[in-house]
C-alpha cells in the first residue's frame, strides 16, 4: 500500500519539476539573491519553508550555533544544551555511556497529555534540515555537524507545523559547503571523567551502632535486644570485620572521552561541500577491563555526514545530504538489557558490613548471601557483557528550481528523506555461586553455581524508517518598499517500525507563511496548516491551524532613525492555533495514547487457568478499551508578545511573554460510573494553561587589547491544568485540578512525636490526631489532620512543594579574550522544583535498615531518646526514629521528604589559546587553538550540600563532571 | 516560447492534482500486534477466549487485603503490620472516602466479569453459524462436536458467572444495580440500584434458568482437563449459598420461614442431584488445602476451585518472621484458637492438646514443630513474642502453606482458593434445615437430617470428632456456627457469617487477643491478653459504602447505602 502513495508523492515532486520545464529549457537567467538561504547567520532568524531576516521576524526563536555547543564535550548532544536557549529547560539526565538523554521541554509543559512516565520531558518535536526526525537520530548528531540549533516556541514560528508544534519545535541545520577555498579542519579532545557526586553509605561501625538503636525503638525501648555486640563493633572498627566500600570495589577513579572530527569543506559556484567524519568513544567508570569475559560500559561511535551542493542548470540548485551513525555499546551485564541503572541500586543498597567480596583469602571464591545475593564486584566481573549496535542512515535529496524567468522571485522546491533506523543487541552470560566465610562453610549460600560464558544469540530490537515527501512554491518579491516573503508546502510522512512495535504513522500537512512588509517598518506574516493525521477516524482528520503575527521595527522610525543608543528595537506580537494528536508514536497503545482510538483492538487480557490436579492457562480476550469514533485532536492556542532592543550596538535585550491555552485534551474518563465494568474510554475533555516570560541579554565590548562578552538567559513558566477528568476527591484540597503538572501531593508534616504525646499504655493522648497507617511511638512524624475529623489518612493529603519541572532556568556566561587566549565561564541554575527523597530509587539512600536496606548520612540526624546511653537528639532531630521492620507512617509521601532542588551549576569553564597567525602560516596552517576545559566542575545545591544527592539525578548512574584538553586544527 | 510555458504547467498541475487526490487511504493505518474485528471474524478460538476473559476477576483469597488473606477483618486473626485496608476495617472507619483499595477493586473487578460474560452473550449469539465456518464438519466431525458442546457450556457458565459476581456484590453492598445487558458509552447514564431481593431473585433466575445448559460436574467428566469451570454442581453450590444469605437475619428481618425452607432445598440439590456424587475428601483435612490435593479429579469435595500456576506468597506472607524470608503475615486470634473443642481430656502440661484435630492442621501453635524448628514464643525462644515482627497474638497460620518451602531461593507451591466445597454445603444444610424445620426433622425428599450433615463434618477423615447431641433449635444453631467457624477457616466465611447472622455487633467490638507463653524448664504456660481493640459501628457496618467517586459519577441515580 505504502509504495502507491509514495509513489504518487514522487509523482507531485516531479510535476513540480515539470512546472519549470519550459523555464529550464531557456537555460536563462542569473541566479537571483536567495532571500531563503540553508545557511543560517546571526542576521537570519531560522524558520520553516524560509528564514527571515532578523528585522522581518514576527516569531519567538532561539538560536544558538554548533561551535558553542562543541565547547561542551559529551557524546549526547542533548546534554550540551544545558541554559543555552531561552524557554527550553534540560534536565539532566544520568552520566550512564548510552542511556545519557537529558530531557528536553520547550516553554515548560504545556499539556498534561502522553507523558513518558508523567515526565513533561521529551514532547517536543525534532526537524533536521527541514524534515522531521526522532529523538534517537538527535543524541547522536555531534555538534561539529551542526550549524544552528533553534527552538520555535510561538504560534508564528510553529504556524506551519499543524499538529507537531504545540510542544514547541527544534529546528537543527547542519554545515554546509559555501563558495570559497577548500578548507581542512581537525578537531579533537580527550578528557577524564568522574561522578559528579557519589553517596556513601555509612562505614560498618556507625551503621552498626545505628542498628541496634533502631531495634531498641522497635522493642519498646528494650536494650537487650542489640544484634551487634560491643565485640562486633569493635571489630568493625578495627578492621577484623567486613567494613566494605563498595564504590571503591566496583569503580575506577576516571571514566573517559574522547572524540576527533575532521571536516573538509569547500566550494564553487557549481559545487559546494561539507563533509564530516567524527568518532567518539566514551568509557564508563566500572574497575573491570575490556577482555573477552568482561567489559567497561562503553560507547563507540562514527559519524559520517556529507553535505552537498550542486547548481546544475544555472537555475536548479539540488543538494544531496548523506548522513550515517554507528553506535556500538557495551556494558557489564549486570541484568538488564542496554543499561547498568538497576545496578546502582543494588551498590547503593548493599551495607558495608554485610560480607567482603572474597569469601576466601585465596580470592576466588565470591560471597554472597541469601539476602544480598548480589555480590557487586560478581556483577560487574563475573556475569559477562552485553552490548548493543544500531545504526542511523539519513539521506535527504532536494532539488530547487529558480522560476524568475516566469516571474521574479519565484521557485520551486522538492524534497525527499529516507531514514533508517536498526538496533540490535547481543550478550554473553555466566553465573557465579556464592559462598560466605569459605573457610567455614564450604557450601554456596544460594543455587547459583557457577558457569562459564556462554554466547547468547543475537536479538534485533528495533527497526525503524521514516520517508518523508516536501514540494514547495515560493514567491519573494521586492515591490519599492513593499516586500513579500512566501511559500507554500506539502509535506507528507510516512513513519514504520517493525519487531516489537508494529506500528505505521502517517500524516499530510499542507502548510504556508507568508510575511509582507512595508518600508522595513511594519510587518504582518500569516501562516497555517491544513494537517491531515491517521491517528483519528476519517471525519476528524483533517484541521486547519491558521497563525497571525504582525511586527513593528520602531528603531526605522524616522523618530528613531539615527538615535545613538537605540540601534534596534522591534515590537512583536502573535496568535495562532497548533494542535497534538498523540505522543511518542513509538509507543504501542496500552492505556492511553491517543492514536486509533477509533478502532476496536483486542488484546488477551492474562490467563485463566483449568486442569485436573494442575494450572493449565486458558487464554483470554477482551477489549484493550472502549473505541470512541468522535476522538479528535487537542488544540494549542498561543498568544505571544516579544521585544528586541540593541542598545549603544553592543548590549542586545530580548524579552517575550506567552500564554499557552489548551482545550480537548485526549484524557481517561473517570466520570463513567465504575457498574460500565470498563475504564477505559477516552475523550477529549481536558484543558490547561501555561504562561512565563523569557528574557536574554548579551553585552560584549573592548577594553584596550581586551575583548569580553557577557550574557544572560531567563526563562520562567507557571502551569495549571485546569480539568483532567480527576476521580471526585473528598475535599477540593485533596485534588491535583488546578495545580500546576507535577505538584507533589501529600501529608503536610509537623514535627516529631514527643514522649509526652502518649500515655502510659501506648496509645495517643485524646485530642491528638490519630494516623491510619499504623501504630505511632515517640521519634515518628505527625501530620496536620486537614479535615479535622480526628484521624490522618488519604483525605489529608494536599498539595506540597513545587513541581518536577522547575519554574524558573536561568544561565549566565562571561568570555574574555586578548592577545589569543581566551576565557570562559558558563553558569546554569534553576529555581522552583521540588525533589521527593523517598520516592522511587532515592528511598534506597535515605529510608534506613527496613527490609535489610542501608543506611547513609541522613540518619545520624534520627530522632533517639536513650538517656542510660547518653542519646537525646530529641530537639536536633532531622529524621524519624529509626526502625527495621516496615513503618507505613513515617515514609508516607509528606512535606517532610520534600527537599527544594534548586541549584547552580558551573556548566563549563574554558581556557584556550589561538597560536598567532605568523607562526603558524610558515606550517600552511590557517588557525590553530589549543584549550583545557571543564564541565560541570562545580555545583552548588542545598540537596547535595544536605543530602549528598545530586538535584537532577538522585539516584542511579550519576552525572559527570568532566577535565578535557582540546586541539583544533584548520589547514 | 508561450505555448511552452502554457502547456507544460497545465499538465504538471493536472498530475498534480491527481497524484495528491485519494490521500484518504494513506491516512489509514493501524496497528499490527493487536487482533482486529476483522482478524477474529474468522477465528473460532475467539469463542473461547472471549469466555475465559469472564473468568478473570474471579477472588484468589490469598491476595483479597493488604495482599494476603482477608481474615484480619474478622475475629479469626490480627496481621502483623496492619495494613492499612485491615485497620480501616478494623477500626470501623469505613466511609464512602474511606475505602480499602482492595475493596474498591472487587466492585470494580465484579462489574468487569459482569461485562465480560454479557459481552461473550452478545458476541456469540451467532455461535452455531460461526462454529461451523471454514471447517468440513464430516471429517472435522470429533472436533466439531466438542466444539459445540464447550460453546454451549460457556454460554450458560456467563450467566452463572454473571450470578455469581452479583452475589459477591450483594454480600458486600446489599441492593447494587443490576447490568444486564452491554452499556453503551457514547450516552453514559446512572443506574439506580435495585433492593437486595431483586438481587437475590435474580440471580436465582439466571441459576435455576441456565443450570441444565452446564456440564453436570467437570470431576467426572470426559472433560477433566476443563475443571475450574462452573458446572451444575458449582451453580447449585452458589444459589444454595446465596439463598442461605438472604434467609439469614440480616437479610431476613422478618424471619420469613419460606426463605429457610427454600435454601434447605438449594442445599438438598446438591446432595442430592444425580450425577454430581460429592462427599467429603477422605486423605485428611490438611492435605485437602495442600498442594494440588484440592483441584485433582479425585477430590471428591471441591465443587470449583481458582487455580494459579505454583507460587511462593502465601508461605512468603505468613511464615514466621524467624524463618528466613518469612514475614508473619496474618496471625491467628486466640478468640479462635480458643474455640477449638477438646476431643478427650484435656492435657494441663500442654494446652494444645487432644483438641479438635483441625487446630493442628489449621495454625501453628506454641512448641510445636514447623519450618524445620520447636516453635518457642516466650521470652528468649526462637520466636520471642517481643521481638520485632513475630505475631502479635502467638500463633502462626498453617493452613494452605506448605512446611519447609525454601522461600528465599524462590520454591513455590500450588496454591488453589477454593470457592465452594462439599463442606460447606453440609453446613449451609445444616443451618437451613434446623432453622426451617428443626436438627431432627427429615421431610420427604430429604436425604438427611440437620443433625446428620453436621455430624458427617465433624467425622471427617483426620478429624474424627464426637457428635453434636445438642436438641433446642437454638443450641443446635450455635453448634451450626461453631462449625463453620472451625471448618471453614481462614476460607472467606467468618467476617460475612458474622454480618448475615448480625453477631458483628457484639463479636466484633471485642479485642483480639494473644498469648504469651512462660517457659519454666519444659513446661510452658500461657496467659490470655488483649492485642488489638476492634470496633464495627452495626447497623451501618452490616455493609459496605459505595465509594463517592461511584455516587458523584452516577448523575444522582445511585444512593448512598444508609448511615454513610
Amino acid at each position: 500500500m505504502n509504495k502507491i502513495y509514495i509513489s504518487r508523492g514522487f509523482l507531485a515532486g516531479v510535476a513540480l519539476a515539470m512546472l519549470s520545464l519550459p523555464v529550464m529549457a531557456q537555460k536563462s537567467g542569473v541566479s537571483t539573491k536567495d532571500t531563503s538561504s540553508k545557511t543560517g547567520s546571526a542576521e537570519y532568524v531560522p524558520g520553516r519553508l524560509f528564514n527571515l531576516p532578523k528585522a522581518l521576524s514576527t516569531g519567538a526563536v532561539s538560536t544558538v550555533s554548533g561551535q558553542t555547543l562543541y565547547h561542551t564535550p559529551t557524546p549526547n548532544l542533548t546534554n550540551t544544551l544545558y541554559g543555552r536557549l531561552a524557554g527550553l529547560t534540560v534536565s539532566q539526565g544520568p552520566g550512564e555511556p548510552g542511556n545519557d538523554n537529558a530531557g528536553l521541554a520547550v516553554r515548560g509543559a504545556g499539556s498534561y497529555f502522553g507523558f513518558v512516565n508523567s515526565s513533561p520531558y521529551s514532547r517536543y518535536k525534532i526537524f533536521v534540515d527541514g524534515f522531521e526526525v526522532n529523538a534517537n537520530a538527535v543524541s547522536g548528531i555531534s555538534p561539529a555537524e551542526i550549524d544552528q540549533v533553534s527552538i520555535l516556541k510561538d504560534a508564528a514560528s510553529l504556524a506551519t507545523f499543524g499538529l507537531r508544534g504545540s510542544n514547541g519545535v527544534i529546528w537543527i541545520t547542519t554545515k554546509r559547503g559555501s563558495v570559497g577555498k577548500s578548507t581542512v579542519t581537525v578537531q579533537t579532545r580527550t578528557g577524564l571523567q568522574q561522578a559528579i557526586n557519589i553517596n556513601k553509605p555509612l562505614d560498618s561501625y556507625t551503621f552498626a551502632n545505628l542498628y541496634n538503636q533502631a531495634l531498641y525503638n522497635d522493642n519498646g525501648g528494650n536494650l537487650s535486644v542489640a544484634r551487634y555486640s560491643p565485640a562486633q563493633l569493635a571489630a568493625y572498627q578495627n578492621g577484623t570485620a567486613p567494613n566494605v566500600d563498595w564504590y571503591n570495589q566496583v569503580l575506577k577513579k576516571n571514566g573517559s572521552y574522547s572524540d576527533a572530527d575532521v571536516t573538509f569543506a569547500g566550494g564553487d559556484t557549481v559545487t559546494r561541500y561539507n563533509v564530516i567524519l567524527n568518532y567518539g568513544n566514551q568509557g564508563g567508570l566500572y574497575n573491570v577491563k575490556n577482555t573477552d569475559n568482561t567489559a567497561n560500559q562503553g560507547l563507540q561511535r562514527y559519524n559520517v555526514r556529507a553535505n552537498l551542493d550542486f547548481t546544475l542548470l544555472k537555475i536548479v540548485d539540488a543538494s544531496v545530504d548523506l548522513g550515517g551513525r554507528f553506535e556500538d555499546l557495551q556494558y557489564p551485564n549486570t541484568g538488564s538489557t542496554g543499561t547498568t541503572s538497576g545496578f546502582w541500586n543494588t551498590l547503593a543498597a548493599y551495607p558495608s558490613n554485610i560480607y567482603n567480596p572474597y569469601a576466601d583469602a585465596a580470592m576466588t571464591k565470591y560471597s554472597g548471601t541469601a539476602i544480598y545475593p548480589n555480590n557487586p564486584l560478581a556483577s560487574i566481573q563475573a556475569l559477562g557483557y552485553g552490548s548493543q549496535h544500531s545504526r542511523v542512515l539519513q539521506g535527504n535529496f532536494n532539488f530547487k528550481e529558480r522560476l524568475d524567468d516566469l516571474t521574479k522571485g519565484l521557485y520551486l522546491n522538492e524534497a525527499f528523506s529516507v531514514v533508517s533506523y536498526f538496533q540490535s543487541a547481543t550478550s554473553k552470560s555466566a553465573t557465579y555461586a556464592r559462598y560466605f566465610d569459605f573457610a567455614n562453610n564450604p557450601n554456596p549460600t544460594t543455587n547459583d553455581r557457577f558457569s562459564t560464558i556462554k554466547s547468547n544469540g543475537i536479538t534485533p530490537l528495533r527497526q525503524e524508517d521514516w520517508k518523508q515527501l516536501t514540494a514547495t512554491i515560493g514567491y519573494d518579491h521586492k515591490f519599492g518598499d513593499h516586500q513579500l516573503i512566501s511559500a507554500i508546502n506539502y509535506h507528507l510522512s510516512n513513519y514504520r517500525g517493525d519487531g516489537f512495535t508494529g506500528f505505521a504513522y502517517h500524516y499530510e500537512n499542507i502548510s504556508g507563511r507568508a510575511n509582507y512588509s512595508y518600508k522595513s517598518r511594519y510587518v504582518a506574516e500569516f501562516g497555517f496548516s491544513y494537517f491531515g493525521t491517521d491517528a483519528f477516524a476519517p471525519g476528524n482528520r483533517w484541521g486547519f491551524y491558521p497563525a497571525v503575527s504582525a511586527a513593528w521595527i520602531v528603531s526605522n522610525e524616522s523618530f528613531l532613525k539615527n538615535n545613538s543608543t537605540i540601534s534596534f528595537f522591534k515590537i512583536r506580537g502573535s496568535v495562532g492555533k497548533t494542535g497534538n494528536a498523540d505522543s511518542d508514536a513509538g509507543l504501542p497503545i496500552s492505556g492511553q495514547n491517543g492514536r486509533l482510538i477509533y478502532q476496536q483492538y483486542y488484546a488477551s487480557a492474562g490467563n485463566y487457568y483449568l486442569g485436573d490436579g494442575s494450572a493449565n492457562g486458558a487464554g483470554t480476550l477482551s477489549n484493550l478499551f472502549i473505541p470512541n469514533a468522535n476522538v479528535g485532536a487537542e488544540t494549542s492556542m498561543k498568544y505571544d508578545i516579544g521585544a528586541d532592543v540593541k542598545l549603544v550596538n553592543k548590549l542586545d535585550l530580548s524579552v517575550d511573554v506567552f500564554l499557552d491555552k489548551r482545550s480537548n485534551i485526549l484524557t481517561v474518563d473517570n466520570t463513567i460510573p465504575r457498574l460500565y465494568g470498563s475504564n477505559l474510554a477516552i475523550g477529549n475533555i481536558g484543558r490547561q494553561t501555561n504562561k512565563g516570560i523569557e528574557a536574554t541579554l548579551a553585552y560584549s565590548d573592548k577594553i584596550g587589547a581586551v575583548g569580553y562578552t557577557v550574557s544572560g538567559l531567563a526563562a520562567y513558566s507557571k502551569n495549571t491544568v485546569d480539568y483532567f477528568s480527576e476521580v471526585p476527591q473528598a475535599y477540593a484540597y485533596n485534588g491535583a485540578t488546578g495545580l500546576a503538572l507535577g505538584t507533589p501531593r501529600g501529608l503536610v508534616a509537623t514535627g516529631y512525636y514527643q514522649l509526652s504525646d502518649f500515655n502510659a499504655d501506648g496509645s495517643l493522648k485524646t485530642g491528638l490526631a490519630v494516623p491510619q497507617f499504623g501504630k505511632v511511638q515517640p521519634g515518628d512524624l505527625k501530620y496536620q489532620d486537614l479535615d479535622n475529623n480526628g484521624k490522618v489518612d488519604a483525605n489529608d493529603i494536599t498539595a506540597i512543594g513545587k513541581p518536577f519541572l522547575p519554574e524558573l532556568t536561568y544561565a549566565f556566561s562571561a568570555n574574555v579574550n586578548y592577545k589569543g587566549f581566551d576565557l570562559g565561564a558558563f553558569f546554569q541554575g534553576v529555581s522552583g522544583s521540588s525533589v521527593n527523597i523517598i520516592s522511587g530509587n532515592n528511598a534506597i539512600q535515605t529510608i534506613a535498615f527496613i527490609n535489610n536496606a542501608n543506611a547513609y548520612a541522613i540518619a545520624q540526624g534520627a530522632w533517639a531518646y536513650y538517656p542510660s546511653l547518653g542519646i537525646d537528639t530529641r530537639a536536633t532531630a532531622t529524621y524519624p526514629r529509626l526502625s527495621t521492620v516496615t513503618n507505613s507512617n513515617n515514609y508516607q509521601t509528606s512535606s517532610f521528604w520534600l527537599k527544594s532542588g534548586d541549584y547552580l551549576r558551573i556548566r563549563n569553564i574554558e581556557l584556550g589559546y589561538t597560536l598567532s597567525t605568523s607562526l603558524i602560516g610558515k606550517l600552511g596552517l590557517n588557525k590553530v587553538r589549543v584549550y583545557v576545559n571543564a564541565t560541570n566542575p562545580v555545583t552548588w545545591s542545598s540537596l547535595l550540600s544536605d543530602y549528598h544527592m545530586d538535584p537532577e539525578q538522585p539516584s542511579g548512574y550519576p552525572p559527570l563532571k568532566s577535565y578535557n584538553i582540546g586541539l583544533s586544527v584548520k589547514f | 516560447m508561450m505555448k511552452l510555458k502554457l502547456k507544460y504547467p497545465v499538465l504538471a498541475t493536472g498530475l498534480l492534482l491527481s497524484a495528491l487526490g485519494c490521500k484518504k487511504d494513506f491516512l489509514d493505518t493501524q496497528y499490527d500486534i493487536y487482533n482486529t474485528p476483522r482478524s477474529i471474524a474468522t477465528d473460532r478460538g475467539t469463542l473461547y477466549t472471549f469466555a475465559n476473559a469472564f473468568y478473570l476477576p474471579l477472588p484468589y483469597g490469598f491476595n483479597s487485603l493488604d495482599g494476603n488473606l482477608g481474615a484480619a477483618a474478622s475475629d479469626e486473626a490480627q496481621q502483623t503490620i496492619v495494613g492499612s485496608g485491615a485497620q480501616i476495617l478494623n477500626q470501623g472507619a469505613l466511609s464512602p472516602t474511606n475505602i480499602p483499595g482492595d475493596i474498591t477493586s472487587e466492585y470494580n473487578s465484579s462489574y468487569e466479569g459482569i461485562r465480560a460474560a454479557n459481552y461473550y452473550l452478545d458476541y456469540s449469539k451467532g455461535w452455531q453459524a460461526f462454529v461451523k465456518m471454514n471447517r468440513d464438519t464430516i471429517t472435522d466431525a470429533t472436533n466439531y462436536a466438542k466444539d459445540k458442546l464447550m460453546i454451549r457450556y460457556y454460554r450458560g457458565e456467563a450467566h452463572i458467572a454473571k450470578a455469581y459476581y452479583y452475589s459477591e456484590l450483594a454480600k458486600r453492598y446489599g441492593g447494587v444495580p443490576i447490568v444486564n445487558n452491554l452499556l453503551d458509552y457514547t450516552n453514559v447514564q446512572g443506574i439506580a440500584k435495585s433492593s437486595y431481593d431483586q438481587v437475590v431473585n435474580y440471580i436465582v433466575n439466571e441459576i435455576d434458568t441456565y443450570k441444565d445448559s452446564l456440564a453436570v460436574s467437570w470431576r467426572v467428566s470426559a472433560y477433566k482437563d476443563q475443571m475450574g469451570r462452573f458446572d451444575k454442581g458449582a451453580a447449585l453450590a452458589l444459589k444454595a449459598r446465596v439463598l442461605l444469605y438472604a434467609a439469614s437475619p440480616l437479610n431476613n428481618p422478618t424471619n420469613d420461614a419460606a426463605k429457610w425452607t427454600a435454601a434447605a432445598a438449594a442445599a438438598r440439590d446438591v446432595i442430592t442431584t444425580t450425577g454430581l456424587g460429592y462427599s467429603l475428601y477422605a486423605s485428611g483435612y490438611q492435605a485437602n488445602f495442600q498442594s494440588n490435593n484440592s483441584i485433582a479429579s479425585g477430590n471428591p469435595e471441591t465443587i470449583m476451585a481458582v487455580r494459579m500456576p505454583a507460587n511462593t506468597f502465601p508461605e512468603l506472607n505468613n511464615y514466621p518472621i524467624a524463618t528466613p524470608g518469612g514475614k508473619s503475615g496474618v496471625c491467628p486470634s486466640n478468640n479462635l484458637v480458643s474455640d477449638y473443642e477438646y476431643k478427650g481430656t484435656p492435657d494441663p502440661t500442654n494446652i494444645f492438646a487432644n483438641r479438635d484435630p483441625r487446630l493442628a492442621a489449621t495454625i501453628v501453635t506454641n512448641n510445636s514443630t514447623w519450618n524445620s524448628r520447636t516453635i518457642d514464643i516466650s521470652a528468649g525462644g526462637t520466636d520471642d513474642r517481643a521481638k520485632a515482627g513475630t505475631s502479635p497474638t502467638g500463633f502462626y497460620l498453617k493452613k494452605f502453606l506448605t512446611d519447609n518451602l525454601d522461600v528465599v531461593n524462590g520454591a513455590t507451591a500450588i496454591h488453589s482458593w477454593i470457592l465452594f466445597r462439599y463442606a460447606e454445603v453440609l453446613l449451609n444444610y445444616a443451618e437451613a434445615m434446623n432453622e426451617a424445620y428443626g436438627p431432627d426433622a427429615l421431610p420427604a425428599g430429604y436425604p438427611l437430617t440437620a443433625r446428620q450433615a453436621l455430624n458427617q463434618v465433624r467425622s471427617r477423615s483426620g478429624v474424627a470428632m464426637p457428635a453434636v447431641t445438642v436438641v433446642p433449635v437454638t443450641d443446635f444453631r450455635t453448634a451450626v456456627k461453631h462449625e463453620r467457624r472451625i471448618e471453614l477457616a481462614f476460607e472467606g466465611h467468618r467476617y460475612w457469617d458474622l454480618l448475615r447472622w448480625k453477631d458483628a455487633a457484639t463479636v466484633l467490638n471485642q479485642p483480639i487477643q494473644g498469648v504469651v507463653a512462660t517457659k519454666s524448664g519444659s513446661l510452658f504456660t500461657y496467659q490470655v491478653v488483649n492485642v488489638a481493640n476492634r470496633k464495627f459501628n452495626a447497623p451501618t457496618n452490616y455493609l459496605y459504602p459505595f465509594s463517592q467517586t461511584e455516587i458523584a459519577n452516577s448523575q444522582g441515580k445511585l444512593v448512598q447505602n444508609s448511615g454513610y
